[in-house]
Parts: structure tokens; C-alpha cells; sequence
């Protein structure tokens, strides 16, 4: 009983160890929102709803570009807008080949007002048209017919049987609509049909140009097709003319005017200029906007005019999102919609002030005097400063001020503040690339060298690799090394040259390798690549790549990889049992965690993992779990491994915790060498239920490896949560568990208690990544939740040990020691007051 | 081929729900699992839009449902099988929901247990989804209080030697309480001082035995 209640205690003392307190809200973590590229935006009086290409519903403020709500349809993957209709309520269709789900928005909230689905029999092209409460679905079959259909937009039911239309002209990828009519280009001519009233026929205009002829949609007051050929289009209005006027692809109408863009040459502040023509008066008219530098090249999604003022809403190619308001040409604001979808993430520290990076050349001289004058003036200007408080964008002591630097998958590079809300300091935009990961070359250490870190990426257009070198404190470029050759592995080499600089090695798709910068010192290091199912490892010496080992996993799919990170410190070598004896770890810092699903008759599907040595291609550790399904994530840190997959058997997410020890007696003390192993790794494992569904895992990283360690899972509910890697520690079969060994006695199912979740009501919207740094604050890790959302926090999974309670009372030691002082004086003067009058006795 | 299993057999339930999990044509039957949810008295004054921040979530987003004003829900396009049907409010909690839907159409609904997945507790269909309780992500501040404050032991500690200095001396001054105590005191004296005598005595051989072994004891150890 008394046991009981012991580990009752432990298990609240932890488990409520790292909640934050309510008034810590927004202190220090913070959260951005995104919605992704936009696909259809229309205006309303008071908001702006938009679709995306995230299949997503939002609300903006006009004004401010903030997102009033904002509501997440189906998986993007096989799901995407299709048609968005602001009339008084928001309607969209949004789905993909032959699923769709037709919804109803109610525009001030966002909440739901009518759904309905549409499963259709056969895949095709499908096209949309609303009037009015009508909504006709349009199915293209290429060549031979299309088969209309009319709904009722609210509940679904169908007006019209569907018609099977036999037209040999409809072709699907050059067919649009224009509102009553379906629009098609085929063999020099242009057909259309009304598909909304029925009984119409088809109707057909030559027109000139090319079969490379294009249609897009255009909502004019009439009826329109925009006809695209090259960098050119016409009007041309279905039963009228084709319009003189030549505009460029991009043109938009708003109300009776068009408006579309053009690179404005002449002024380089203003790059971009707004050209409008009325369709009715011929009126032209064009006005400069002073657009923002950095961001891609623009387009105009859609407008509004009330009067002469217009808003327009640009997309770039970078998917950011700008507000532009004329006739001043003004910006109104801008959203960076590339944070949307991130591909890798470093976190940078700060470098040193001037003052602080001058004591390093202070002791150089020899004159006494000069030396003197020195430090007099550092230590008055180091006063300044402290009274005047200015700090700026330079190193706190505690590491807790950094530069995030991400990569996006538009090839836009940003620094983030990880205080200040989350604001960004700089952007560096690559067009065409597309980033694969950052590594980091120099770090702000090195005063007064900047830091410098290379974004390897990939060219969209010919696939070769793309070195880019910038500074990650101010985002300057330090140049771009365009590759010929595709890039199989590249790497940081641990051993820096002269100006500290760490080289990267780059191995090409043809085993060549490359050293960036060149002059890098030469190194001899293990490299391992993997295609589909097969690792390779090789040894790299300064004249090649020489092949050693490779391992095939067979037919299966690779579902996860892992390894350490790379500034991870084992700070204890062992556990210590019950009998006081230390079991040691097996700590491999080569090892390599692979995940396979592969087909199975009996078992349906099996997960099979892997703890390979990277260095020799020893498998150290494998394992198999029948009956599994993805999705399967993978997180290897000091001597262990957890890996979560969903078991289909019992139909629940099992988390497994194995650890590897060496045992009683450690091999080698001071140095791991892959090529030592005389024995085998003692394994023990443990496997639990997770009564959630992880999206991501990933583990918290200190900077010395004290403190403890704990598991930072994302959910699919959008919430990340945390949890003590004390829970998953695999226990010892043959010996007592208690608080006394700082273990818990084993526990099938997880609690999540809501505590642990570290963005607490800030829920995240498709969790993608969790990206971890250690602060110099040896208890704190900062934490990058990225996904559509950005969150970041700082997480202390041991409670900030080393810092003062953020609610120390200082007034009260104060108080108390002031209180002290008076008394022992007031006694002292009682005291004496009392011998006097004893002494007259 | 597919057959929906009786309540009453718990052990062959495993076997036939993994049977109705495998579907032959995915596309073969599409259902839709419907529902109401049921939100806490004090919704409509703490979340006026309550229903635009809910979601349903029908095995962690693979299908999504929304929540319509009268709260009512509709998760479309579901393919015969088992699904956990989660209900997501950043501010309140939901019980989860297993929902099992067989071949021919028939719903089940029940609770979700994990540990022993063939336990089968039944809830009614269409799924009545009640918040349980706002839920609490932060943890409470320790506020100071004046009792935490005089029981602390090191507080006792103190006070109370200081309640003794200050007043026995007090009782002290009072004449006949001095005699009293100068009474037992001379009585305890005495009585004390006998046997104590009495005590030395009779130990007096014996402990100077005893300290002489000691060393020796001690010795040996070394």
C-alpha cells in the first residue's frame, strides 16, 4: 500500500513536472498560422475566403491579412479544391478523380451549414458550375462524350438525370467553364455548350493559331475564354468576337475592367506595374506598385473594386500572398505562405556583441598603457549599455536567443527570431530549386568569423544539385554552386580547416566526390547511402570511394530512417541497478535505424527494424512485428530506439522502447570503435499501447546530456505531447522496480495526460516535423513544431534546475532580510536598555 | 462471406472483426457514420463558435467530419470496417468512440479500450458525443497562504522554543507558582539523586569491564 502511494507520488511528482503554468502562456513560445497556396479567393464586403492548394477553407481580414478561420478539408495528397462560391454563404467542392464532398460555409463563423458527398462510377475529368442554387457537375470522358448532371447545391438531391452527351470534341485537359458554358479547344476550334439549360446545342468557332493553343477561365461580364498562346492571350467572348485587346495570361476582370501585370522596367523601385482597361469605355489606365522586393514573381488571383478603389490579391511564385490596394498601388500586407510547408530547419546562435568579441584581441598588445586605456573603455561602454539596456541581436548568456533558419520546399530560405514572436529577420529566395536539407558549416562560435551554413537542393529543371552558401545571421549569400551531376549523399565533415570551417563532402550520383570549399582538408570517413531497400556503406579515402559492405533488405518499402544527432552527448555511461552495480551502455555512435513494411500472405503486412552499424554494415539488432501498418516513426537517441507503428491486430498504436547495454563490464572507456565488438549488445524491450496517432516523433536534445530525456510525439489532433523517457525505459525482468530506482513499475497503456502537451490549446494543423535544439541552458531544448503551422516553445524536461523559479519571490527575501536587520538592532537596543537598568538595581 | 458477429460470443468477436476489417472491393459499400455532440452548460458563454473549432476526426484524419450548428455531425464515404471516431476541441474533452460498421450496413458503436480490445461495451447509435470536462493544460500556481506559512515544521520550529524563553520565565515571577515548582523540584531532586546513586553503584563494576573490551573489539575488526 504503502508502495502504491510511494509511486502514486513519483508518477504526479513527474507527470506534472512539465505543464507550464497558465500566465507563462505566449512568454516565450509562440505560434504562426498558415493556409498554403491559394487556388480560388473571392472577396466579400468584410472578409476574403480563399481556398488552397493545402485543400483548406479561409477567411482573411482584408485589412490585415490574418486569418479569421480557418477550416481543414481532406488529405491535400488526393483531395483538392475544385470550385469556391461566395455568394451569401461559402461553397466549395473540393475532392479528387472520383470522390467529391460539396459543402456548405457559413462566412462570419466558418462553421458548417450543408454536406453532402458525390462518389462517381467512373474516374474522368470532372468540371463545376454553380447558378444560383444549381450545381451541374460536368464529367469529361476524352473523345467520346461527357455526362452532365444538376444538383441542388444544398442537399444533394439530383434535378436533372444525367445526361449522356455524345460530343467527339470534348478532350478534358483543354476544356474550362464559363458560366452556362462548357468550353473546349479541339483541332483549331473552339466548342461550347450550355450545360445548365438544357436542350442546347453545341456551337463552334474557328480560331487561329496552332494546335499549342490553350484555354483559361475568364469571368467576364459576358461569357469568356481566355485564349492563351505563349506569353499572349485573347478574350474571346462565346457567341460574340474575339477582343482586340492582346492581355497577358494572367488577366483578371473585375466588373466591367481587366487588369493584369506587367514587369515594370523603367522604375527599379517599383518593379511591378498594374495595367487596367475598361471593356466598356476602352479606358486604360496603369499604376505602379511599389511591390516587395525578395518575393517571386506575381499574378493576380482575384480583385475587388468599389469605384475607383480596387484591392487585388497577388499570389508568387514563392506562394506568397499580397493584398495590393489601388489606385495608390499601396501594399497592404503580405503573407509569407511558403512557411507552410518546411524541409529542414537549423537553429542558429547568435554572435557575440563587437564589445564582447573586442576583450579577444584586448591581451595582444604589449604597452602597458594602450591596455589600460583598453579595458577602461570597454568596462564604460559596457556600463552604457547595461543601464541603457541595449542588447540588440546578440548572444544572451543562456543560449535562449536564436536565428532559425528554414528551408522551404519553394526553395525560399528565412531566418526567424525565435523571440519576438516569431518574426522573420531575412528571406533569400532560389527560384527553380528545390531544397533538400541544411547543413552547417560554421557556427557563430568562431568570433570573428561569421557563421556560414551550405542549403544542399536540387534543381527542378535538369535534377542537379544545387550548393547554396549564406550566412545564417544576416541571410547574405556566399555563393551558388550549380552541380552537373545529381547529388547521392552529402555530409559535413567533422574536422574543420584553419578558419574552422567544416567542409561538406558531396558524393555524386556517379561515386564521385566533391569537397566544398576545395581547399577542405582531405578526411577518411564512413559514408552509407540507401536506394529503395538497398544501404550501401563505403569508405571514403582521399583518393575515392571504395565500396565496403552493403546490405539488401529485400522487396519492402523503407518507411523510416533514423540516426543521432550529431551534437548528441552521452553524459552517462550506465544505469545504475538496485545493488548499486552499473550496467553499461552500448553507446554506437555509427548506428543507423531503418524501418521496413514489406508484403506478407500470412500476416498481411510486417514492420521489420534494423539497427545496422554504419561503419561495418553489422546489424546489430533486427526485429519483426506481424500484423503492423504504418504509419511508423522512428526516434534513436544514446543507446536506445522507440518506433511506433499501428498494430492491426488489436487495431491500437503500439510504441516499443529497445535498449542495448553492454553489460556489466564496459569494453572501451574512452573511445567507441565500430571495429571492436568482441560480443553481442544485451537488448531489452518494451513495447506499449499509445492511445494516440503520432504524426511525428522526436526527442529533446540538451546540451550536455544531463538532463533528462523525453519523447516530444505530434499527433494527428494537433497536439504535440510529452513524454518522459523514464515511462518507455524498457525495465529489468529480475529486479525490483520502484521509486527507489527511479523507475515505474510497467504500465501497458500510455497516459497522455493533457499537462504534457507542450502547445497546450494551440492546436497545430498537420504536424509534419518536430525539430530540436539545445540551449546553452543545460535544462532547456528549443522546440520547431512545423507542419502547416509553425510553433515554437522551449521545453525543460527536468524543470529549469539551473534557473531561479520564475515566481522566486525577491520581496520577500528582502523583506525578510530587512526585518532581520531591524530587529537585531531593535533587540540590540532593548538589550542594552535592560543591562542598564539592571545594572542600577 | 462477411457476417456480423453476436454480443454474446466475446471470444469470437477478435476473429470476426479482423475478418470484417478486410474488404474486397474498398469501394464496395460506402456509409456514413453519424452523430450529435453534446457540449458542456457553459459552451455558448465561453466558445460562441464552438462548432466551427470542433472537428471529427474518424481514424486520425483519414476521414474528417465537421460539426453543423445544431451540433450535429455526418462523417461521409466510409468503407465497411472499425474505425475510433475522436472528437477535437482545443478547449474540452471527448470519450473516443469505436464505431464498427459490417458489410451489410449494420452499425455498432462502443467504447474504445485499447488494453483489451475484445471488450465490448456498448453506446448507442448514432453517437451521442458529451464533453466530458474542460480540459486543463496548465498546471496551478502555489498561492502563498498565512496557515502554509505558521505550519511550516521550520516555522514550529522556531516559534515554539520562542513561546517557552518567553514565557517560563513569566510563571517564573508568579510567587506561589515558584513555590510549587521549587516543591517538585526539590522532591525530584531527591528522589532522583537516590536512585542515580543507587544506579552507579550498581554498574559501577560491569561498565568498567565493558570498556575495557572494546578496544579490543575494535581491534580485531582491523
Amino acid at each position: 500500500m504503502t508502495n502504491l502511494g510511494h509511486f502514486i507520488t513519483l508518477c504526479a511528482t513527474i507527470l506534472s513536472a512539465h505543464a507550464i503554468y497558465e500566465d507563462q502562456v505566449g512568454k516565450f513560445d509562440w505560434k504562426r498560422s498558415f493556409i498554403g497556396k491559394v487556388k480560388h479567393a473571392q472577396f466579400d464586403t468584410k472578409r476574403l475566403i480563399v481556398t488552397t492548394h493545402e485543400n483548406i477553407i479561409a477567411s482573411l481580414s482584408p485589412k490585415t491579412g490574418e486569418i479569421q478561420w480557418r477550416q481543414l478539408m481532406e488529405d491535400p495528397q488526393e483531395h483538392q479544391p475544385q470550385l469556391l462560391h461566395l455568394d451569401k454563404d461559402a461553397v466549395t467542392v473540393s475532392g479528387g478523380k472520383s470522390r467529391f464532398y460539396v459543402r456548405g460555409w457559413d462566412a462570419p463563423t466558418g462553421s458548417l451549414l450543408w454536406e453532402w458527398p458525390l462518389v462517381l462510377d467512373r474516374p474522368g475529368d470532372s468540371f463545376w458550375l454553380l447558378q444560383g442554387d444549381l450545381l451541374v457537375h460536368v464529367l469529361a470522358i476524352k473523345g467520346s462524350h461527357m455526362e452532365v448532371t444538376q444538383f441542388s447545391v444544398k442537399t444533394g438531391e439530383v434535378r436533372a438525370k444525367t445526361r449522356k452527351i455524345p460530343e467527339t470534341w470534348v478532350s478534358g485537359d483543354k476544356c474550362v467553364t464559363a458560366n452556362p458554358y462548357f468550353v473546349c479547344v479541339f483541332n483549331g476550334q473552339l466548342f461550347w455548350l450550355d450545360v445548365v439549360n438544357e436542350g442546347g446545342r453545341a456551337s463552334s468557332q474557328p480560331i487561329q493559331g496552332g494546335p499549342d493553343c490553350n484555354l483559361l477561365e475568364f469571368d467576364g461580364p459576358k461569357p469568356a475564354v481566355l485564349l492563351v498562346r505563349q506569353n499572349s492571350a485573347k478574350i474571346v467572348e462565346l457567341g460574340g468576337a474575339v477582343l482586340p485587346h492582346e492581355v497577358a495570361p494572367n488577366a483578371v476582370s473585375i466588373g466591367s475592367s481587366v487588369f493584369q501585370l506587367e514587369a515594370n522596367l523603367d522604375n527599379l523601385d517599383k518593379l511591378v506595374r498594374v495595367k487596367s482597361f475598361d471593356l466598356v469605355s476602352g479606358r486604360e489606365s496603369s499604376v505602379e506598385i511599389d511591390y516587395p522586393l525578395g518575393l517571386g514573381g506575381p499574378y493576380i488571383v482575384s480583385g475587388q473594386c468599389r469605384g475607383p478603389a480596387c484591392e487585388l490579391l497577388l499570389s508568387s511564385t514563392d506562394h506568397a500572398l499580397t493584398l495590393v490596394r489601388l489606385p495608390e498601388g499601396r501594399v497592404s500586407w503580405t503573407r509569407e505562405e511558403a512557411l507552410s510547408n518546411i524541409i529542414s530547419v537549423e537553429f542558429f546562435e547568435l554572435p557575440v556583441s563587437d564589445l564582447e568579441a573586442s576583450i579577444e584581441t584586448e591581451f595582444t598588445d604589449n604597452d602597458v598603457i594602450t591596455m589600460f586605456t583598453r579595458r577602461i573603455s570597454t568596462q564604460t561602454k559596457q556600463l552604457v549599455n547595461l543601464v541603457s539596456g541595449q542588447f540588440g541581436s546578440t548572444r544572451d548568456d543562456f543560449g535562449l536567443h536564436r536565428i532559425i533558419v528554414v528551408a522551404t520546399a519553394v526553395g525560399k530560405l528565412f531566418g526567424i527570431d525565435t523571440l519576438r514572436n516569431g518574426s522573420i529577420v531575412w528571406t533569400y529566395r532560389l527560384p527553380n530549386v528545390k531544397p533538400v536539407m541544411l547543413l552547417v558549416q560554421r557556427t557563430a562560435r568562431h568570433a570573428p568569423l561569421p557563421a556560414q551554413c551550405v542549403l544542399l537542393a536540387q534543381d527542378v529543371t535538369t535534377g542537379g544539385g544545387v550548393l547554396f552558401a549564406f550566412d545564417p545571421i544576416s541571410g547574405e549569400s556566399r555563393g551558388l554552386d550549380r552541380l552537373s551531376y545529381r547529388i547521392k549523399q552529402a555530409f559535413v565533415a567533422p574536422n574543420e580547416d584553419e578558419e574552422h570551417l567544416k567542409p561538406v563532402i558531396v558524393i555524386g550520383a556517379d561515386d564521385s566526390v566533391r569537397v566544398f570549399p576545395e581547399r577542405g582538408p582531405k578526411t577518411v570517413a564512413y559514408v552509407y547511402t540507401i536506394d529503395q531497400s538497398l544501404v550501401q556503406g563505403y569508405r571514403l579515402e582521399p583518393d575515392g570511394l571504395k565500396p565496403v559492405w552493403n546490405l539488401n533488405l529485400g522487396v519492402c518499402d523503407l518507411v523510416g530512417v533514423s540516426t543521432r544527432p550529431v551534437t548528441e552527448r552521452v553524459h552517462s555511461q550506465g544505469r545504475v541497478l538496485h545493488d548499486r552495480s552499473v550496467h553499461y551502455k552500448y553507446v554506437n555512435p555509427n548506428l543507423i535505424a531503418l524501418a521496413t513494411l514489406s508484403e506478407d500472405p500470412v500476416h498481411k503486412s510486417v514492420l521489420n527494424v534494423f539497427l545496422v552499424d554504419g561503419v561495418t554494415g553489422f546489424v546489430v539488432y533486427s526485429t519483426s512485428h506481424k500484423k503492423a501498418k504504418g504509419p511508423v516513426h522512428l526516434v534513436h537517441s544514446e543507446n536506445w530506439l522507440v518506433y511506433t507503428f499501428f498494430n492491426e491486430r488489436f487495431r491500437r498504436t503500439e510504441i516499443v522502447a529497445t535498449e542495448l547495454y553492454e553489460g556489466s563490464i564496459q569494453s572501451n572507456s574512452t573511445v567507441f570503435s565500430s571495429f571492436a565488438i568482441s560480443q553481442l549488445p544485451e537488448v531489452k524491450t518494451e513495447s506499449y499501447i499509445l492511445p494516440a496517432n503520432p504524426v511525428s516523433m522526436s526527442v529533446t536534445l540538451t546540451e550536455r546530456g544531463i538532463t533528462n530525456k523525453f519523447l516530444l510525439v505530434g499527433t494527428s489532433s494537433g497536439s504535440v505531447v510529452e513524454i518522459p523517457w523514464m515511462l518507455l525505459q524498457p525495465r529489468f525482468a529480475d529486479m525490483p522496480c520502484g521509486p527507489e530506482e527511479s523507475c515505474f513499475p510497467y504500465m501497458p497503456e500510455i497516459a497522455i495526460p493533457p499537462e504534457a502537451t507542450i502547445n497546450y490549446n494551440q492546436t497545430l494543423a498537420r504536424i509534419r516535423k518536430i525539430a530540436v535544439a539545445p540551449a546553452k541552458l543545460e535544462s532547456t531544448s528549443h522546440v520547431l513544431v512545423h507542419g502547416l503551422d509553425l510553433f515554437y516553445t522551449r521545453v525543460a524536461p527536468s524543470k529549469t534546475f539551473d534557473l531561479l523559479k520564475e515566481d522566486f519571490d525577491h520581496r520577500l527575501i528582502v523583506l525578510v532580510l530587512v526585518g532581520l536587520v531591524v530587529a537585531s538592532y531593535v533587540t540590540k537596543y532593548l538589550a542594552a536598555k535592560k543591562a542598564l537598568r539592571q545594572a542600577w538595581k | 462471406m462477411l457476417y456480423w458477429c453476436p454480443l454474446l460470443a466475446l471470444l469470437g468477436a477478435p476473429l470476426c472483426l479482423c475478418q470484417a476489417s478486410f474488404e474486397d472491393e474498398p469501394d464496395s459499400g460506402r456509409y456514413a457514420i453519424e452523430g450529435r455532440i453534446f457540449p458542456l452548460s457553459d459552451y455558448q458563454t465561453s466558445q460562441a463558435n464552438w462548432q466551427a473549432n470542433t472537428r471529427i476526426h474518424v481514424n486520425g484524419g483519414e476521414f474528417i467530419g465537421f460539426v453543423k450548428k445544431d451540433g450535429s455531425f455526418t462523417v461521409h464515404n466510409v468503407p465497411s470496417g472499425s474505425y475510433v471516431l475522436e472528437v477535437l476541441n482545443p478547449e474540452y474533452t471527448f470519450e473516443p468512440v469505436r464505431v464498427e460498421i459490417n458489410s451489410k450496413g449494420k452499425y455498432r458503436a462502443r467504447k474504445v479500450n485499447y488494453i483489451q480490445p475484445t471488450q465490448v461495451i456498448q453506446v448507442p447509435y448514432p453517437l451521442k458525443m458529451k464533453a466530458l470536462a474542460k480540459t486543463r493544460y496548465f498546471q496551478l500556481r502555489e498561492q502563498w497562504r498565512i496557515t502554509d506559512f505558521i505550519f511550516n515544521p521550520m516555522v514550529l520550529m522556531m516559534v515554539l522554543p520562542l513561546v517557552l524563553v518567553m514565557l517560563l520565565p513569566k510563571m517564573m515571577n508568579d510567587p506561589e507558582t515558584k513555590k510549587e515548582i521549587d516543591q517538585i523540584q526539590s522532591l525530584t531532586n531527591f528522589e532522583m539523586g537516590d536512585m542515580t546513586d543507587k544506579l552507579s553503584n550498581f554498574l559501577a563494576g560491569p561498565s568498567t569491564a565493558q570498556q575495557n573490551k572494546k578496544p579490543q573489539k575494535s581491534k580485531k575488526r582491523q
